[in-house]
């Protein structure tokens, strides 16, 4: 190791790009309320979209208590049913998954992983979470209107979902709904617009695209994903307010609803589901991509290691988001469209599934020869990858167009997205909240309270979804209320069922204890001082722990290196953070 | 350890609740033992990945874990594994995805002696019609249902006169007779499924879908609808029974045409005139 | 759909084209220490504002293509009927032309002054802003508002001869497309305007010369913008559509 004297430092080049100047909040209803600092927003936004996805939670239960123990309780009807399903399905995955991802953690580690001192347009983004404040407001005023909130399943087909079979069809309860969604995809365009600028353009200096931490990568193409898939479901959202309200048919065609002819003519349902899946499809990737990321990061830090082929993880990303775009309509095998049309997204959703595995293989090398420290969020991340890995590998079945057949509509399906959207991005948005809470409070969540909430999320979870596959196989719908008396149905459906419930309330339960850890830690946590982890990345190398204003004091970080420098060998330590310069001996190479 | 010897029982316990799992598909009825030939391809690549991936992450839990003075090594990328573990998962792929393609070819091509049967979803019952002695069905759209012409069958059209109409009863098919089923809605989506038949389709009112299949197995099957319809969606249920050939003979004959059924409302209509 | 495939085709190719600048190649492992402190640390060198505006086009542009897309889906079904569209939209086109001219050439004004100013500032040394070089900028905006405004009013006109015809919202799917199309655009130039506005208004004040250059740079850019999505709107709403792409959309999708 060079020595290092007192060698004047080298000297920094002027930057090419002037600073822009930060606003300042004076007043508390500007600093905490319309605050424009991106670490409140994103707190804002993470603590409604956490309140919704609880109302969530407690529909899920309402859903399973009815299919566990059937006729046990009479408030819950067929109407009320499909307004549980509904409601949560739209709620997990727009309102929380979205929201949390990208604006709960997008907006907290956007600026500061790449070393900016907030976003690109901060008014905007103070608008954006308002907007969406706005949204889930009248989402959630659906359930209090006559007739109740639709029933229409969170995919709304037309024309059942404005027809009066369905509850909140011809009532205020889907008007609503798509008046939530419009005002939702407003205040993301408006949020997104910052994501995406603030990466493109405010990186600090030496923070290169190839060095942003894999976080960074993932929120950012899903963030690009949003912009693009968003409007699709915007021009579906108003055409079928049109259809609704104006007698218009742009999805409606010549029908016959219980004896009377109606006046709607020549539409066609087929094209409200196109525009939906074209929306849809990105969707999941707009959930799975930050988690892809954020993991990344997990597993590097707490394995003291680096992510195994980033060039490749990059890429992957990229060209899954890229992908995600041409695979939509293998939601719709058996929605009657033409044929042909199988053969063509068959063969793009198999071959999304390669750079998707490659992530997972690259994970899991991760982990070969690291040193892995059996935190909670590393944990976490483990979930992750055995979760993902089943929900992944059942979507072969159901992407590969002949075997879709038979099993679509069936529990197979629901077992499938709910393992692969639902619990693997949730674990990882646990893990992330572990791993990052020293960050925004100054403390230390409680280990041990941690490793129970994740034993038994994780093991309760993966009790729950994977002999769902095995009771789709069977042949169970979907979306239906009760078993009823087919006979196809062995009677030991119904224990399973029932069984499945039991698993389900007991993960309900358990989040009880991470949320009291969470309000306990406020006070009584271990202080965390700066880094905890000994992580590399921008966000732990801030003055000051909560971030203040600004985030980085007088200074922005100059970076010298990537976000991967674990264990390098002939360094003092086993990280060298991304702005630390090195030995100063002019040598470029790590 | 503890973590390692957790996800290792996860596996083992996977592996083993779906060897010794008693919830399995029901005993297929139609031809399409193709489909359940690739769900079982499936289950082994995939099972196989799995159980592969999660032991070696165990492996890995336990072996690297952390411990004082460890050090982790530093190998930002390898990429002859990164190209042959690229190579591997593009030939799984292409391993399922090539007989997949095969398999749905012969599902959309129907064979030329397929008989057609129609299935007509509404809220919430299914009825059917039968192309006749003529073998032909006649049009039929939803503009022209009325009370008296439940399906909207073409009246001017002479294949629609010996069309076989069966309201809200069973259906019968015939065993070992390919059989095209053509779908309708005269509402909103739904979708005829057997899980014996393993085929299934949506309806959409204003289109005519189909699927085609042999019925291979005499027996008495329960009809679903696996589309979101309503609030009668889960007790739109119905039966469909295939026949050998004398039992269907026997019922075929029992059925009512759509000119019956005209001309018998008629009657009916005149006599309610007469005092 | 291929419409929208064909939209995207161009986003995802400027991506790719951007992405490829930014050497997502490199092994950035091997890249550590000051050396490369601004090596590769490719910032995107245009104003934030016109990086955001170019970001809002892609959404913009995503929405009206796949409204696009769905028209022509809708067209093939046997009921379409087209209905006549009254000659004025052309006015309500040349008024819309006009706009963007003037925007254009304020922008093209207001660069020049900015230029001048730099030149005097370098032989001088730093020297106020004057205002009063804004005011033929001013001018310029004033025109194109008023101009906007008078397009919005023929477009108002428009819809009032279009019922006048007897062609209301639910009349038949094609009047339905030409209301929705119509108001979806009318909704995006209210937007506009109201920049629009705020611009020209500081264009009277003391204003820095260059954030002023970049507030018209990018209302000239979204009205040009905004003046393309009404000329494709307008030839897809008459059919002048080419008819073997059509029927090739045909063929696949039904």
């Amino acid at each position: 190791m060079v020595e290092i004297e007192s060698m004047p430092p080298p000297s920094v080049p002027p930057a090419e790009l002037e600073e822009v100047e930060l606003y300042h909040a004076t007043n508390f209803w500007t600093k905490y309320v319309f605050s424009q600092d991106a670490k409140i927003i994103a707190i804002q936004y993470s603590g409604v979209a956490i309140a919704i996805g609880l109302v969530a939670l407690v529909l899920s239960s309402l859903i399973r208590l009815q299919l566990g123990f059937p006729e046990m309780f009479d408030f819950i009807t067929a109407e009320t049913y499909y307004q549980f399903v509904t409601m949560h399905g739209m709620i997990m995955v727009v309102y929380l998954l979205t929201a949390l991802f990208l604006g709960g953690f997008g907006n907290y580690l956007i600026p500061l992983m790449v070393g900016a001192r907030d976003m690109a347009f901060p008014y905007v983004n103070m608008l954006s979470f308002w907007i969406y404040f706005l949204a889930v407001l009248v989402l959630v005023g659906s359930f209090f209107v006559p007739g109740g909130p639709t029933g229409a399943g969170w995919t709304l087909y037309p024309p059942q979902a404005i027809l009066s079979g369905t509850p909140g069809g011809t009532g205020l309860g889907i008007i609503l709904m798509l008046l939530s969604l419009a005002l939702f995809i407003v205040g993301f365009t408006m949020g997104g617009l910052n994501y995406v600028v603030t990466v493109l353009q405010m990186r600090t200096r030496g923070m290169t695209m190839m060095r942003l931490p894999l976080t960074v990568w993932g929120i950012f193409t899903a963030t690009v994903l949003a912009l693009l898939a968003f409007p699709a479901l915007l021009v579906a959202t108003v055409m079928m307010l049109f259809d609704r309200l104006l007698a218009t048919s742009f999805f409606m065609p010549s029908l016959v609803e219980f004896g009377d002819h109606l006046s709607y003519g020549g539409g066609s349902p087929i094209l409200f589901q196109h525009l939906f899946w074209f929306f849809g499809h990105p969707e999941v990737y707009i959930v799975a991509l930050p988690a892809f990321g954020i993991v990344s990061d997990l597993i590097s830090t707490h394995a003291r290691k680096n992510i195994f082929g980033y060039r490749m993880m990059v890429w992957a990303i990229v060209g899954i988001g890229a992908l995600s775009f041409i695979v939509w309509a293998h939601h719709m095998y058996v929605s009657g469209m033409h044929p042909y049309f199988g053969f063509f997204f068959a063969t793009t959703t198999l071959i999304i599934a390669v750079p998707t595995a490659l992530k997972v293989y690259n994970w899991v090398l991760t982990l070969w020869n690291g040193n892995i420290h059996l935190t909670t969020p590393m944990l976490f991340s483990l979930g992750f990858i055995v979760t993902f890995l089943n929900g992944g590998l059942t979507g072969l079945f159901l992407g590969n167009v002949i075997v879709d057949i038979p099993l679509s509509d069936t529990m197979f399906v629901v077992a499938h997205f709910h393992m692969v959207m639902g619990v693997a991005p949730i674990l990882v948005i646990l893990g992330a909240i572990y791993h990052w809470y020293p960050k925004i409070t100054g403390r230390m969540l409680d280990e041990r309270l941690g490793r129970i909430h994740f034993w038994v999320t994780f093991v309760g979870s993966y009790l729950i979804f994977f002999p769902m596959h095995y009771v789709g196989l069977v042949g169970v719908p979907r979306r239906y209320p009760e078993l009823g008396d087919a006979a196809f149905i062995p009677e030991s459906v119904a224990s399973l069922n029932s069984f499945i419930s039991l698993a389900a309330f007991t993960v309900g339960l358990a989040q009880i204890l991470f949320f009291y850890n969470l309000f306990r830690s406020l006070r009584k946590g271990r202080p965390a001082g700066h880094n905890p982890w000994r992580a590399t990345t921008l966000e732990w190398q801030t003055p000051q722990t909560p971030p203040g204003h600004g985030n980085f004091g007088q200074d922005l970080p100059l970076v010298y290196r990537w976000p991967y420098d674990y264990s390098v060998p002939g360094a003092s330590e086993d990280f060298l953070a991304q702005n630390d310069p090195g030995p100063i001996d002019g040598e470029g190479s790590a | 350890m503890g973590v390692a010897l957790a996800l290792v029982i996860i596996v083992v316990g996977s592996v083993v609740f779906h060897v010794f799992s008693p919830w399995w598909w029901t005993p297929i009825a139609t031809n399409w033992v193709f489909m359940d030939n690739m769900i079982s391809l499936t289950f082994w690549i995939t099972g196989f990945v799995y159980v592969v991936i999660l032991l070696f992450v165990a492996y890995c839990v336990y072996k690297f874990r952390y411990r004082e003075g460890r050090v982790a090594a530093y190998e930002p990328e390898n990429k002859k594994l990164e190209t042959w573990l690229t190579v591997l998962t593009s030939l799984g792929v292409v391993a399922l995805l090539a007989p997949g393609l095969v398999v749905w070819f012969q599902f959309v091509t129907v064979p030329e002696d397929a008989t057609e049967v129609e299935v007509v979803g509404q809220q919430w019952s299914w009825s059917y019609r039968l192309p006749g002695a003529d073998g032909r069905l006649g049009t039929a759209d939803n503009r022209l249902i009325s009370d008296d012409n439940i399906l909207g069958i073409n009246p001017e059209d002479p294949y629609g006169q010996d069309d076989i109409v069966i309201d809200g009863d069973d259906l019968h098919l015939l065993v070992g007779q390919p059989v095209k089923m053509l779908l309708r809605a005269v509402d909103v989506l739904h979708d005829y499924y057997v899980p014996e038949f393993r085929a299934k389709m949506d309806m959409v009112p204003g289109m005519i879908t189909y699927y085609w299949m042999e019925p291979t197995r005499v027996g008495t099957y329960d009809v679903l609808c696996a589309e979101l319809c309503g609030v009668g969606h889960g007790y739109m249920s119905g039966t469909v029974l295939i026949d050998t050939v004398e039992d269907y003979n026997l019922w075929i004959s029992e059925q009512t045409t759509f000119a019956e059924m005209s001309t018998n409302k008629e009657i009916e209509f005149t006599n309610l005139g007469d005092p | 759909m291929t419409v929208v495939l064909i939209f995207l085709a161009v986003v995802v190719s400027t991506s790719i084209w951007w992405l490829s600048h930014q050497r997502l190649g490199a092994k950035p492992w091997l890249e550590s220490g000051l050396n490369s402190l601004d090596q590769g640390s490719h910032q995107v060198s245009l104003p934030r504002g016109k990086i955001g505006l170019l970001v809002i086009l892609s959404v913009v542009g995503m929405l009206f293509t796949l409204f696009f897309s769905s028209h022509f889906m809708r067209q093939e079904i046997e009921d379409w009927r087209s209905i006549p569209l009254p000659s004025m939209i052309w006015i309500n086109g040349m008024l819309l032309l006009a706009a963007s001219l003037y925007l254009q050439s304020a922008l093209v004004t207001a660069r020049r002054q900015l230029k001048a100013l730099g030149e005097r500032t370098q032989s001088q040394g730093t020297i106020r802003n004057d205002g009063k070089n804004n005011n033929s900028v001013r001018s310029l905006l004033i025109n194109a508002c008023v101009l906007t405004v008078a397009f919005l009013i023929g477009q108002l006109i428009t819809w009032y001869e279009v019922a006048g015809n007897g062609f209301f919202l639910s009349s038949n799917p094609s009047s339905s497309f030409f209301y929705v199309l119509t108001g979806l655009h009318g909704l995006h130039i209210i937007g506009g305007l109201a920049v629009l506005f705020h611009t020209t208004a500081l264009a009277r004040s003391n204003t820095q010369l260059n954030k002023l250059v970049t507030r018209v740079d990018v209302c000239a850019l979204y009205w040009h913008f905004l003046f393309f999505i009404w000329c494709v709107m307008i030839f897809v709403m008459l059919g002048w559509t080419y008819d073997p792409f059509i029927e090739l959309c045909q063929r696949v999708l039904l």
